[in-house]
This record gives C-alpha cells, structure tokens and sequence, in this order.
C-alpha cells in the first residue's frame, strides 16, 4: 500500500516536473529559470528512482549489487544534466531567442560608417547583420499584400479608400476616426484599430505560415471591408454644427451601444500622410513636410476628443449622482425632500460649497425635492446627497457607469475599435473618503475626468433599461459576400434597474420642461437632457450637455461638449438640440 | 579441411559478427560528407573539394580499423568508433568553416587550423589503433599508479616552467611544431591513478557502511577516503591559483567525487566534498579576479556586456540566431564569438546547425555515455569496471562542464568540447580514452590483459 502511494507520488512528482520545466522556458529570468530547472530535474528523476528503488529490493545486498546501483545512478544523474543542458540549448535558441536579439541589438547595434570602413579594408570579412540571418533568413515569409480594404459607412458612403496607388480619405475631416495609414510614419485610428481586417492578416493560421514557409509559397491576405454605423449624413451635419469650436460631439444608439455620430475637432488632412506605392524620393520628403508640419500644429488635432480627451464633468455628473441615489434606495423616490441651500458645509472648518449663483432656492422651492434640485441644478443638495450615498457606494456606481479610480490595476477601455482612453471618477478610492471631496465630486468639481463617449453611454444606459452597453464603430466586416466579422450588441454591465432608469428619464425630462435645459425642448419629441458647467483654469468655462430622445423610447443618447463654451445651455446645448433634431427629422 | 581455410572461415564469421559498426561508420561518413558540401557550396570558392585531400585518408584510417578490430574478433563495442567518427566529423567541417573568418578576423595566427585539426585526428586514430593491438597488462595499471601520478605532475610541473603562455595562461608545452597541454593527459593519469587506490581499498567497503570516524572531534570519513578528498580538493585549488586553469580543476574534482561514490555509494562522502569545494571556489572568488569575472559573466551577461559578459553575450546572441536549423553552413557569423573554434565551439555549432545540429551532437555525447557505463556494467571484472566508469564520465562531465558554461547554465570553465573543439592534446587524449574503453569493452580477450 504504502510502496504504491510512493509511486503514485512519484508519477505526480514527475508530470509536475515536466510542466515546471516546459513553463520555466518561457520565463525570461535567468534566476527563476535555474530555480525552475533544478526543481524540474529532482521531480522527473523521483519516478526512475522509485522504479529502480523497487528493483533493487528483489536483490540480496552483494557487493556486486551495489557497484552496479551506483553506475546506474551516476548514469541518471548524467542523463539528467544532458537533458539540463538540451533545455537550456531550446530556451536560448527558440523561447528566449527573441528576447536575446532584443538584448543584443540594445548593445551589439553596429555602427554603419565604421562598418563600410571595415569592409572597404578587409573584403572578406563578411559582417551578417545576426537580426536577419537565422530562422527568418532560411525560410522566410512571403507575403502577397492584396489592396487593402475599403472603409464604408452605414449606408455605403465611401469614407477610406484606394486611389492611384495610394491610400484615399474621402472626407478628412473624419481623421481623427478613420485614422491614415501612411506607410511611412504608421497608421491612426480606425486604420491601426482595425488593420487585421483591412490588410486582411486576421485570416492568417499558423499552419499556412508554416506550410508557407516550408515550400516557399508566399502567403495570399484576404483584406475584408468595413461597414461603420457611423451615420455619414448625421456625422457632416453634426461636424458643421461644431463649427471651429474645439470640442466634441457622440451620439450613440441606446439599444445597441453603436455609435451613430462621432465628432471632433480640431481636425487634419490625412491624405498628405500617405505615401504611394511605388514611391519616389519626392514623395516621401513631401509626406514627411507633412508630417512635421502636423506634428508642428499646438491644438493636438491627432487626438480624438470623443474617446481620448479627459475633461472635468460639471454638472452633468449630477445625472450619475441621482442615478446612484435613486438606484441603491439612499432617495428611491424622485419626490423627496432635500434642501438647497446657499452654502454647504460637509465639514464645520472646511470651504462651504455653494451654488452657481445664490438664491437658487427660489426656483427650487425650499425645501425642494430630487425632481427639482436635478432641474435648477442645485450643488448644495447634490452634496448632501453624495455625502447621504458615502464613499463606498458612490464609487460603486461610479465604477459601474464605466468611471474607475485612476489607480487601478486594469484600466481598459470599452471601445476596442479606435484607440482610446478611460475616464476616471477620481485619483484613488481614498480621495473621495474626504466629505468635502466627496461632496463635489457629487455634483462634478472634484478630480473626475471624464471622456465625451463616457456621459453619452451614461444617459445611454438611462436610455436602455439601465443596461451599460459596449460602444462599437465596426458594424461588419465583410470579403466579397463573406461576412468575417460581425458586432454583436453587448451589455457591459446593468448599471442601475429598469425603474431606476425609467425615474431617471422622467427627471431628465424634467430639466428640460422646466429647467436650466429647456432651450432643448423639441416640437412633438420629448427630449431629456441635463446641462453642465465644467470649470476651467483659464476662467470661460468648458459647456456640457447631456441628452436622450425620445424620453418613452429613446433612439438617440447623446453628448457634447464645448471647450470653453461658457455656460452649459450656452453653447452645448443648442448645438446638441439641432444634432437631436436632425437624427429626429424634425424641424 | 585444411588449417587456412579455417582460418579464412573464422575471420569471416568475425567480419559477419561487426558489421554493425561498418553500417554506423558509413552513415557518419555520408553526414561529414553532406556538411562538407554544404560548406563548400556556400563558400562561394573559399573552401574547395581540393582542400579536402586529407578527408579520404580519415575515412580510410576508421574503416582499416573497424576492419582489423573485426578480423582479430575480440567483440568490442561496436557503436563507440562510429559516435566518434561523427564527433570528429563536425570538428574537421567547423574548423575548416571557421578558419577563414578567423584569419580574417582574428589575424594570420589562425591559418592552417583546419589541417592541423586533420592531422590531430588522423594521428588519433592511429594512437586507438595502436591501443587497440598492443599487449597491455592489467597489472601495469594496477601495480604502478605513483608512477601515472608523478608522471602526470610533472608534466603539469613542467608546463610551469618551461611552458608558453596564451591569453595569459601558462598552459602548453611546446613540442617542435606542436604546443602540448599537459593537463589533458593528466586526466587520464588521474584516472588511472584514482581507479588503482580506491579499488585497493573498495575491500574495506562491507565492513565500512555506515562507520565514520571521529578526528578532531568531527565525524568524519575514515582515511582512506577523507586523505584523498583532501589531496584532491588541494590539487585543485593548485591548479586554479598557479595555472588558473578553471576547467581542469572542476573536472578532476567532479570526476574524483563521482568515483568516490562509486566505490562507496555513500553520498554524504560527495556531500562533503561538494561543500569543501564551493568553500574553495567562494574563497577563490574573492581573491581571484579571473574566478570573479566568470561568476559574474554567468549571473548576468547583460549587466556588462561590452566586458565581462562580452563572450557568454555573444555566446546567447549567435545562439539565438539560429533558432530551429540555423543560419546554414558558413551563413552565419560566429567568429564574432571569441574562442569559437574551441571551448565555444557547440555555440558556433548552435548559430549555423541550430537547435537539430546541437541537440544532435548532445544526443552522440549521451550515446557515448550511456554506451560507456553500459560497458562498464558489462565487465567482470571490478578494477576495469572502475576505471571504465572513471574514463567515461571524463568524458560526460567535460561535455557537461562546457556545455553548461557556453550557454550559460552554470559560470564558464574553459575546457575542450571532446572530438569537436579544435586542439591537438584534447583530440588525442581523448582517442586514448576511447581506445581504453574498447579494450574493457573486449568480451573475448584474456583476463591477464586490459
């Protein structure tokens, strides 16, 4: 029993061992490897050691006996270090290889003047460049380039395409979304987010690149198409709402999280960027003209403000702020009492926090309720009501509206199409552990920074039972009449229930029937929506607006913001009531 | 039936009995001839088949030896002079791939490696063939072993005296045209004189398990064993401080401890001397800044890499370009390793042949190991079964010390790659292990001769 358990132990000891060494190869520390290995070679040799064990014991103890254990030991312990050694050869010739080269191209990068001196004295000294000799060199890759895929909107308009050899953007102004690709200086936007389907390596399987290099046959890419939801007609509309005003603009399908309308600004031409095929010494000094004369521009115009630019909130985090009290049962009732004062203090020693202009309680009533305060946008009792939801659970709803501390582990952004950033609620979760942080933080001063995208899926998830949705700009991508990707709508998360949402568009709907935000008011469509003030170092004010329509079955979530706009209902929102009216088809 | 025609009958059976051997020899020769004219053809006219004139006389040389091995009919082992006839194989193909970037390189010094490499093999395998045919009597071995000692230090002595320096180590004698390293014949000696003394006292064995002695008020090994650890572990030292020569000095040790345990199987015996020796090599690291730049070299190369690691760097770097099969014969660069004709000549092996060439190469060392110890388990009688597991692992932990060290497993100690590294003292002592090993191998010699 017992000698059986031994060998069972032994067997375990020796698949561990196996598992360990074959991990240890693709662990780039030299140390840990070591460690790795010795512990590896004990493991496997306890299995021939129990079997031999066994052996041994049918012996009588001669001499003869153990003369002849012994040289079978020093012929494991021998086999066990040329087995060290082979293992050692696989990690520096495959699995670490690369990292090797890395290494060595850091320190062994030869230098080229002395290296033609070299070769001009001595002819046959043959200097091999050791990154292109070796595995790459004796069987390398042929790839066939096809013509890289086109980039459509949702309705067939052409936005990216091949023209005379080269790259062709239609309409630049969508640069900061499809992005280039310059061949030269790499690619932006839509073009790097989705290079495998555009340059059709997405189709490439391991077995036709070893089949391919085997037997020298280059490899075919299959480029696909894309089909965007961007909506071409909406997107030209909204970018001429815009203006020249630095600023953005996202308008998102509620249901489905797919991105309708996408703006920014300021924008670039990408089409100077981008070098022909063949290419001449002309051609590329005058795209690299163009490229430093883009990298020359003071207004950023390669970032894309919707899904990059971090601003603060204002006021429209006040739309997070209800949500949460509504949703966890701090004020489950849109008619409770809260009041508005003048000043608040959340700590007897600290600054008060006051409202936008004092006296607010007269259009609130005094004391008010959560309908009312949202409406007129009262900051005193929103910062009771941050203080009422405390730390803990305000940054709970702020994590589940997609708005995480800064400091943590895994910042990823939802939208996985372009390039993008995360907004953030605040610096660390103890920032907030402050009343008074906390108390602004509520009503949208404090340390959030939010991107255009985030408070569009805010009201967007109001607009879809609660529910966060993953945006996405890629509806398909297509081969001919092969569709080789498709979105698929995806809930996030549910950020608050159903009749949360539902209490949270009748408050929207509010502040626009009688609000700061009714200037948004539309003929025949209900339209909810919120106003923000987001203030700045340089004293005029960032303008936010957040919005949803129709309030019974929204179609459209959408955002905007205007850098230094002024007041909310300044600039923001006129421009957000005329992109609502247009995607509404109402004058 | 007539006398000769007998005669003719029984050679004939003998030639039937060895054809094994003849097969293994043809298949190396068709590798050696293969790599050969790989090399050739991506030479682009440095190296020509005219060159090569020496190959048919290597190839004669092994196969008149498999044949007279086979008509005299003693049955030695078949599969050793085949593994070495493909050792030897890549050596001639890599010194003569390497000798033209290294003259290049490396300046005129290197001309003519590649033929002197030949004419080291060839004389080796006239040595075999001589230690194959001659009347050893056991009892010289046993009767004699102060004299293989002596012998084997003062030729060590020698080399301090009169001996030529090379990269600061004082470690050839010179012989006519030919430098000599003494120390690769002293294995031998050392072996030979180890198997003797212990094999002497292996009789105290039954009697000693699990008996220790008490000296100094330690519990100890009795005399017979702990004076050897001692005399061993100075020897050592001695030759790491006056020849700085790292290499032997780990590998007579390794091979001292590994035969102690042979006759005592105690591992607590290993255990002590293991632990003397790293108390010596700590002690030697501190004082010793040729021990210190090894260690250093091994714990990261990357630390210093223009430097220090400046070898073991190039070392991982040809290693990482060869990936699966390598650059190709003559298609890579390893000459930008330094010493790659000799200690680093696996890695030189490694960036051309890639991981199949190494691992292949790996595979014939363990062949010839496992072959060795097999032989050894073989034989009746104890005094040559000592000393074939003492030669053998000669061979297995000289193999491991440097390959370990090139590619960077354990710190570097210069030592030969056996059959393959470019070196005339190396190839041939380690012929002469060979031709010892075939003869304990002999299953139908008399008991009176090795």
């Amino acid at each position: 029993m017992k000698a059986k358990l031994k060998f069972v132990l032994a067997w375990i000891g020796f698949l561990f061992g196996i598992l360990l060494l074959v991990g240890g190869l693709y662990i780039e520390d030299a140390i840990q490897w070591r460690i790795h290995l010795l512990t590896g070679l004990w493991l496997l040799s306890l299995l021939p050691r129990a079997i031999l064990n066994r052996r041994w014991q049918a012996f009588a103890p001669t001499g003869e006996v153990f003369v002849t254990r012994a040289i079978i030991n020093i012929t494991l312990l021998m086999g066990l270090g040329f087995g060290g050694v082979a293992l050692q050869l696989t990690r520096n010739q495959i699995t670490q290889a690369n990292n090797i080269r890395e290494y060595a191209t850091i320190y062994f990068k030869p230098n080229h003047a002395n290296e033609q001196e070299q070769q001009s004295q001595t002819p046959m000294l043959r200097l091999a460049d050791r990154s292109l000799v070796g595995y790459e060199h004796v069987w390398p890759l042929k790839i066939h380039f096809g013509p890289r895929g086109t980039i459509f909107d949702r309705n067939g308009v052409v936005l990216a395409t091949n023209q005379n050899n080269k790259r062709f953007y239609p309409n630049p102004k969508l640069s900061y979304l499809i992005g280039f690709e310059s061949r030269l200086y790499g690619a932006a936007g839509l073009e790097l987010g989705s290079d495998p389907y555009l340059s059709g390596s997405y189709a490439f399987k391991p077995q036709d690149l070893l089949e391919a290099r085997l037997f020298h046959k280059p490899v075919e890419t299959k480029p696909a198409d894309l089909r965007l939801t961007l909506d071409n007609n909406l997107q030209q509309f909204t970018q001429d709402a815009l203006g020249k005003r630095a600023g953005s603009v996202v308008l998102l399908e509620p249901k489905t999280g797919a991105i309708l309308a996408m703006v920014s600004y300021p924008y670039y031409d990408p089409n100077p960027l981008v070098l022909p095929s063949p290419a001449t010494d002309e051609d590329v000094a005058k795209v690299r003209a163009a490229w430093e004369a883009l990298m020359n521009r003071t207004d950023s115009p390669l970032i894309n403000r919707a899904t990059q630019g971090r601003y603060a909130p204002g006021s429209v985090l006040k739309t997070l702020t209800a949500a949460a009290a509504l949703d966890s049962g701090v004020m489950p009732n849109p008619e409770g009492q809260v009041t508005c004062p003048d000043r608040f203090f959340s700590e007897p020693d600290q600054r008060p926090v006051r409202n936008y202009f004092d006296g607010l309680a007269g259009y609130t009533g005094n004391p008010s309720n959560l309908r009312k305060v949202f409406a007129f946008s009262c900051n005193t009792a929103f910062a009771q009501i941050g203080l009422m939801l405390g730390p803990a659970r305000f940054g709970e709803y702020a994590k589940r509206f997609g708005l995480p501390f800064a400091d943590e582990a895994s910042l990823l952004p939802d939208l996985q199409d372009l390039p993008a950033d995360v907004g953030t609620i605040a610096g660390t979760a103890d920032f907030l552990k402050s009343p008074l942080n906390l108390a602004e933080t509520a009503f949208g001063q404090g340390q959030a920074l939010v991107r255009p995208l985030d408070m569009a899926q805010m009201v967007a998830a109001i607009a879809n039972e609660g529910n966060l949705m993953r945006p996405y700009l890629v509806q398909e991508a297509r081969r001919g009449d092969k569709v080789v990707y498709a979105a698929q709508p995806e809930v996030l998360r549910p950020a608050i229930s159903p009749q949360a949402a539902s209490t949270m568009r009748s408050l929207l709907e509010t502040s626009v029937a009688i609000g700061w935000a009714s200037p948004a008011a539309l003929p025949g469509v209900k339209v909810g929506g919120k106003t923000g003030t987001a203030e700045t170092s340089s004293g005029v004010p960032h303008s936010w607006f957040v919005g949803l329509a129709p309030v019974e079955q929204p179609r459209f979530a959408i955002a905007v913001i205007v850098e230094h706009g002024g007041e909310g209902s300044q600039a923001a929102l006129p421009l957000a009531r005329r992109v609502l009216a247009a995607a509404l088809g109402v004058k | 039936m007539s006398k000769l025609a007998h005669a003719s009958r029984t050679a004939l059976n003998h030639l039937a009995d060895r054809s094994l051997e003849l097969e293994l020899l043809l298949t190396s020769f068709l590798l050696f001839v293969l790599n050969l004219a790989t090399l050739i053809l991506n030479s682009k006219g440095n190296i020509q088949w005219s060159d090569m004139g020496a190959i048919s006389l290597f190839v004669a040389l092994f196969l008149l030896l498999s044949f007279a091995l086979a008509v005299r009919g003693w049955g030695e082992d078949q599969v050793l002079i085949p593994i070495v006839a493909v050792l030897t194989g890549f050596g001639l193909v890599l010194t003569q791939r390497l000798e033209p970037d290294l003259v290049t390189r490396y300046g005129g010094i290197y001309r003519g490696i590649a033929h002197k490499q030949m004419w080291w093999i060839i004389n080796g395998i006239l040595l075999l063939t001589v230690i194959s045919f001659a009347p050893w009597q056991l009892r010289w071995f046993k009767n004699y072993r102060y004299s293989w000692l002596v012998l084997g230090l003062s030729l060590i002595g020698m080399t301090f005296f009169w001996g030529s320096e090379h990269n600061g180590v004082r470690l050839w004698l010179v012989l006519g045209v030919f430098q000599f390293q003494p120390v690769e014949l002293l294995k031998i000696f050392l072996v030979i004189y180890l198997t003797t003394y212990l094999w002497e006292h292996q009789g105290m064995k039954c009697q000693m398990v699990g008996v220790t002695e008490q000296h100094w008020g330690l519990k100890l090994p009795p005399y017979p064993y702990l004076l050897p650890i001692l005399l061993m572990w100075g020897l050592t030292i001695i030759l790491i401080i006056i020849q700085k020569d790292l290499g032997a000095a780990t590998l007579f040790f390794t091979i001292f401890l590994v035969m102690l345990y042979l006759v005592t199987e105690r591992i607590s015996y290993v255990g002590i001397g293991l632990i003397v020796f790293f108390l010596g090599a700590y002690g030697l690291y501190r004082i010793f800044n040729h021990v210190q730049v090894r260690v250093d070299a091994w714990y990261n190369p990357w630390l210093d890499p223009l430097g220090k690691g400046y070898q073991m760097a190039q070392a991982l770097y040809s290693l990482a370009s060869g990936g699966y099969v390598g650059t190709g014969l003559s298609l890579g660069d390893p000459t930008m390793v330094p010493e790659s004709h000799t200690d680093f000549a696996l890695i030189a092996l490694g960036e051309e042949m890639g991981l199949l060439g190494t691992l292949g190469v790996l595979l014939c060392y363990l062949l010839f190991t496992l072959r060795g110890y097999q032989i050894a388990l073989h034989t009746n009688d104890s005094f040559q079964q000592l000393l074939a597991v003492g030669l053998t692992t000669t061979i297995a932990i000289q193999v491991l010390l440097i390959t370990a060290g090139t590619t960077n497993l354990v710190p570097l100690t210069g030592i030969t790659l056996p059959f393959v590294s470019y070196g005339g003292s190396s190839i041939v002592a380690n012929f002469v292990i060979v031709g010892v090993l075939l003869r304990i191998s002999a299953t139908k010699k008399s008991n009176r001769v090795l």
